[in-house]
């Protein structure tokens, strides 16, 4: 279906933005336009996802602050203290505060090290997006998800690699074979793996996988040639979806990779 | 502490505006302790316990906020005597689906019938767990655009929050992860069975 052709009409009939005109005519072609309906049914579907998504968030949220309500709820006594001897636990307090204050000064002149940048900028996938099933790979697509789901990553990444590169699932499966050498520390291979899976040029996989092979590299001893580059890409890129990261990234492995990045 | 009290104008608005302001209202809301020890009793004198009752608290106001944006709340009740309603409706659908219903209304049941019935479909939980995996295969950006989209932002607004040059750059992405969300759900099976039915 060719969903571009219709979406900026449904767009503007859903938001009220076509004329009397245009609506009743809209309207009409959704009775005898099957593929346009489908197109409107999809629309539809996609607010409801987005809807899912602002609910998931909104849950987290109130999550968030009934554990913050818990914290802040534990009993607190008071207590009647001395004037000198507050002023000696002021004292404490202020020296203390020096030392915390000269000890973090130095060490933030320390570089940042690339494995507490991976640390920070790499997330293993949820167990919600591997589940899904593409039809015609379900065996072994299926058999490998399972054992990543289940944290066998030697037999996830066993399975993955055997999904030949005609196969429809080939994307995916050398993406979740990246994630699998990571948690197998093979971080060479994690990088190849998705630079081959950013490379196929399937929308829903590739910026994933050009987001985790700069990730990847950070693990990858001896500054490897072309990290800085491939992170200044996705920084460059304000469409990506791994943008605001890799601007963060950017500053960060100028301490670890160079000034530009390694470049 | 929230020191705003907002009438059902007020917090429709802010919802609708969605934000900071959206933000403060709802926390208005989750901070009424009243509010919440009356769900939890009537939770609890159903069949459920503490945990429940949070819970139930919990998803109302995520379905009443949602019910707000949308229009499918009047205004013929107050937004709390709302929320009660809908928390009710939400445990009697899961005694139902436990088949244990034999409900026990509160004590005050005349001003519970003033409450407005919440009319909104719920999302069933398959479909709710359908539509979190094809979200979680859209970037963290684009899900980021969509929601404040979403929740009626402008596009200058989204431009500033997320960092784009300019408006027409955050409609471009915009339209571009809109585009690739629908493309995901159309290859979903589950997803295109219902809307087979539907069609």
């Amino acid at each position: 279906m060719n969903i571009e052709q219709h979406f900026e009409r449904i767009e503007s009939y859903t938001e009220g933005g076509l004329s009397p005109a245009e609506k009743q005519s809209f309207e009409r072609e959704l009775t005898e336009n099957a593929e346009l309906k489908q197109a409107y049914g999809l629309y539809q579907m996609s607010l409801e996802a987005i809807e899912t998504g602002i609910g998931n968030q909104l849950r987290q949220d109130l999550k968030q602050w009934e554990k913050s309500a818990a914290s802040n709820a534990a009993p607190q006594e008071a207590k009647v203290v001395s004037f000198s001897r507050r002023l000696v636990q002021y004292g404490a307090a202020a020296a203390i505060l020096l030392l915390v204050g000269f000890f973090g000064w130095q060490f933030l002149q320390q570089p940042v090290s690339p494995e507490s940048l991976y640390g920070e900028y790499y997330e293993l996938p949820s167990a919600g997006s591997i589940r899904g099933v593409d039809p015609g790979t379900k065996g072994a697509m299926d058999q490998g998800r399972q054992a990543f789901g289940e944290k066998k990553y030697a037999q996830a990444a066993q399975i993955f690699s055997s999904i030949p590169s005609n196969d429809p699932a080939y994307a995916e499966a050398q993406y979740l074979l990246g994630h699998a050498d990571c948690q197998l520390q093979q971080f060479p291979a994690a990088r190849a793996a998705f630079a081959i899976a950013a490379a196929q040029n399937d929308f829903r996989i590739k910026e994933k996988a050009e987001w985790y092979g700069v990730v990847s590299c950070l693990r990858v001893n001896d500054q490897p040639s072309g990290c800085g580059d491939a992170l200044a890409a996705i920084a460059e890129n304000s469409d990506h979806a791994y943008h605001d990261s890799a601007v963060a990234l950017q500053k960060k492995t100028s301490k670890v990779w160079g000034k530009n990045s390694g470049r | 502490m929230n020191a705003v009290v907002y009438d059902n104008e007020q917090f429709v608005a802010a919802l609708k505006q969605g934000g900071l302001k959206r933000q403060s209202a709802i926390r208005w809301l989750y901070e009424d302790k009243e509010l919440r020890k009356r769900v939890i009793a009537f939770v609890r004198n159903n069949q459920g316990n503490e945990e429940d009752g949070t819970d139930m608290f919990h998803e109302g106001i995520i379905v009443l906020d949602r019910n707000v944006r949308d229009d499918s709340f009047r205004g013929e009740s107050s937004v709390k005597g709302y929320l009660f309603s809908i928390c009710r409706f939400l445990w009697m659908n899961q005694l139902r689906k436990n088949s244990r219903i034999t409900l026990v209304e509160p004590g005050n049941v005349k001003e519970e019938v003033e409450y407005e019935t919440p009319e909104r479909h719920f999302q069933s939980d398959e479909l709710k767990t359908v539509m979190g995996q094809v979200l979680d295969q859209l970037g963290q950006q684009c899900r980021k655009i969509l929601d404040l989209w979403k929740l009626s932002h402008s596009m200058a607004e989204i431009a500033a929050e997320l960092g784009f040059d300019n408006d027409a750059q955050a409609r471009k992405a915009k339209y571009r992860c809109h585009l690739s969300l629908m493309q995901l759900l159309e290859k979903n099976p589950g997803i295109m069975q219902r809307l087979k039915e539907w069609v």
